[in-house]
């Protein structure tokens, strides 16, 4: 567009642009500026020590157990299920198929459905029908289940963005669609899928309605699965909102997690980097 | 898990093997195709094509775009299954397998029926690991015999002395010449009766493209060779048949087929004729 319309409306639109940037820009600052004072007063013992006085003092470590377990057992529970889904859309790619036309409804509306009535239902499920009751199981499954359209969809995507030559190459080299999948198709999405899995306990770790109702309060330290735990994002609602004088360390928790969010991202793309070196990915 | 998948696998393997094994028929075969035709939905992209392609020579598929060329190299090794709404009826033999029976192993069938794309396409790993998945599906575990064959594959195709100390970098880095002879050198590597090709060279510069025709001389007399190309300088310069196809309302059909001397310098049929001194086409 070369008109005086036409550059009105690239000023227009680049101003948005601009703006949402810096609108970003500030909030990070804002988070930085006051987390900044609860970062300066970290250390080893919030991690490594028990929570004292409703966790007004003391550490977080059993919240930092309860958050890695939770996280773990819902990451694994939801992987198969979308090694399933991947699987199945990949063999029926060139049908009409009514399961996946199900199945992309079912995530268009799981991915819709509100935290907290995940949290309602997976207590109801989990927690009351199958028994595990307010549990590190019952909270793992119940995030899996939300995490689980959002695994779905990012790694479909990843695989729908590679070409349709590797499947026909694989094919012409008599390569059954078993090992088309696994061998050609998953491994050559893998640092996409990589990129999804990290996204979807980004996702995972800063969930809070859900969790609410089905892992629990408890901030003792849990024996086992079937224990009630607090993870680090139901640890800062509580403090922040529920106990008076939990502010300082409701700030370092957030820090605690933001951190932990860092590494999980820093790492991802630090194995990137190795793979790309290695020319193993684009 | 695994094991039940696999052990089922080399149970259906085994009985359709004899169904469809070529094992005994000479070094290669020759290509029957009979009244053949192929519709994609209601489109007829081939009607009753009727050829036999000799053993152990090089058969150049001549014939304007969308005649249906690339149809019938897809229809030899049946990678036509993949596309949906694709119908084929009719018969193909390559030696004593028929193709389209029910009872034709399609894994076996495309081992012994390779075929080269126009774009070439190494799977974006290293180049050790784009021959060993092929050939582990193929049943050969043993890794010294895998670098066996991978090296003598490379060697043929003469890419060996120029990947020979970067094996397990990624095959992404090699230029396009070089991933086409690596493409063709993976289906080497299986051993295969009969080669496809689909306009191997037209995504390649002239040097390259060079370097591909020569292989495919090289490997003249050892595998059956169908060339699809629309280069007919280059159909000239290699094929020992040549089959000509033309476009009728739209359906693709056979028009004239015999030694490549024969099409080259006395063509029976005027399309033909026009075709090759570049009056139409």
């Amino acid at each position: 567009m070369s008109t005086a319309t036409g550059r009105y409306k690239d000023v227009l639109l680049s101003l948005f642009a601009f703006g949402s940037t810096a609108l970003i820009l500030i909030l990070a600052a804002s988070i930085v500026a006051r987390l900044l004072p609860a970062m300066q007063s970290l250390n080893l013992d919030f991690i490594l020590k028990l929570p004292e006085n409703g966790g007004r003092g003391g550490g977080i470590y059993p919240v930092i157990v309860s958050t890695v377990l939770i996280l773990i057992i819902s990451l694994l529970t939801a992987l198969p299920f979308t090694i399933g889904v991947l699987y199945y859309s990949f063999i029926n790619r060139h049908r009409n198929s009514v399961l996946l036309t199900l199945i992309n409804t079912c995530i268009d509306l799981l991915a819709s459905t509100p935290s907290i009535v995940f949290g309602l239902a997976g207590y109801a499920f989990f927690g009351v029908y199958l028994g595990f009751g307010y549990s590190i199981l019952t909270g793992a499954f119940t995030l899996a289940v939300m995490v689980l359209p959002f695994l779905i969809r990012l790694s479909l995507d990843s695989i729908h963005a590679l070409p349709e030559d590797y499947t026909l190459n694989s094919a012409a080299l008599g390569l059954s669609t078993y090992t088309a999948f696994f061998r050609i198709i998953v491994p050559a999405a893998f640092p996409a899928l990589v990129v999804a899995f990290v996204l979807g306990s980004a996702r995972a770790l800063s969930e809070t309605a859900a969790l609410l109702f089905t892992s629990g309060y408890s901030l003792r330290m849990p024996e086992s699965i079937f224990d009630p735990g607090r993870t680090i994002s139901v640890h800062i609602y509580d403090l922040a909102m529920n106990v008076p004088g939990g502010e300082q360390n409701a700030y370092k928790s957030a820090a605690i997690l933001l951190l932990l969010i860092l590494v999980i991202d820093g790492l991802s793309q630090f194995l990137m980097k190795k793979w790309r070196e290695k020319g193993l990915c684009k | 898990m695994k094991k039940a998948i696999s052990l089922y696998k080399s149970d259906l393997e085994d009985v359709r093997y004899a169904e469809c094994d070529t094992g005994g028929a000479p070094a290669c075969s020759p290509i029957e195709i009979e009244s053949f035709s192929v519709n994609y939905a209601s489109n007829c992209a081939l009607r009753n094509i009727s050829i036999s392609l000799p053993p152990c020579q090089i058969s150049a598929v001549i014939g304007p775009s969308g005649c249906g060329k690339t149809t019938l190299l897809y229809s030899i090794n049946r990678l036509i299954d993949l596309i949906p709404e694709a119908r084929a009826s009719g018969a193909i033999k390559i030696g004593a397998t028929d193709v389209y029976s029910a009872k034709c192993n399609l894994v076996n069938l495309r081992r012994r029926v390779g075929m080269v794309f126009q774009q070439p396409v190494p799977f974006p790993f290293s180049i050790r690991r784009n021959f060993e998945i092929p050939l582990k599906e193929h049943g050969i575990q043993d890794r010294k015999q895998i670098e066996e064959r991978m090296t003598q594959a490379l060697k043929d195709t003469g890419l060996w002395h120029e990947v020979k100390d970067r094996l397990n970098s990624s095959a992404a880095t090699l230029s396009g010449g070089q991933k086409q002879r690596l493409c063709i050198a993976r289906l080497l590597a299986l051993k295969p009766k009969v080669l496809l090709m689909d306009e191997p060279c037209s995504a390649l510069d002239p040097i390259a493209s060079e370097k591909i025709e020569e292989l495919v001389l090289s490997l003249r007399g050892r595998y059956t060779i169908v060339f699809v190309t629309h280069n007919l300088q280059q159909a000239r310069r290699i094929a020992d048949y040549a089959a000509f196809f033309w476009l009728k309302n739209g359906t693709g059909e056979l028009i004239e087929h015999g030694s490549a001397d024969a099409i080259f310098s006395s063509p029976q049929h005027e399309l033909t004729g026009n075709y090759i001194s570049g009056r139409a086409g």
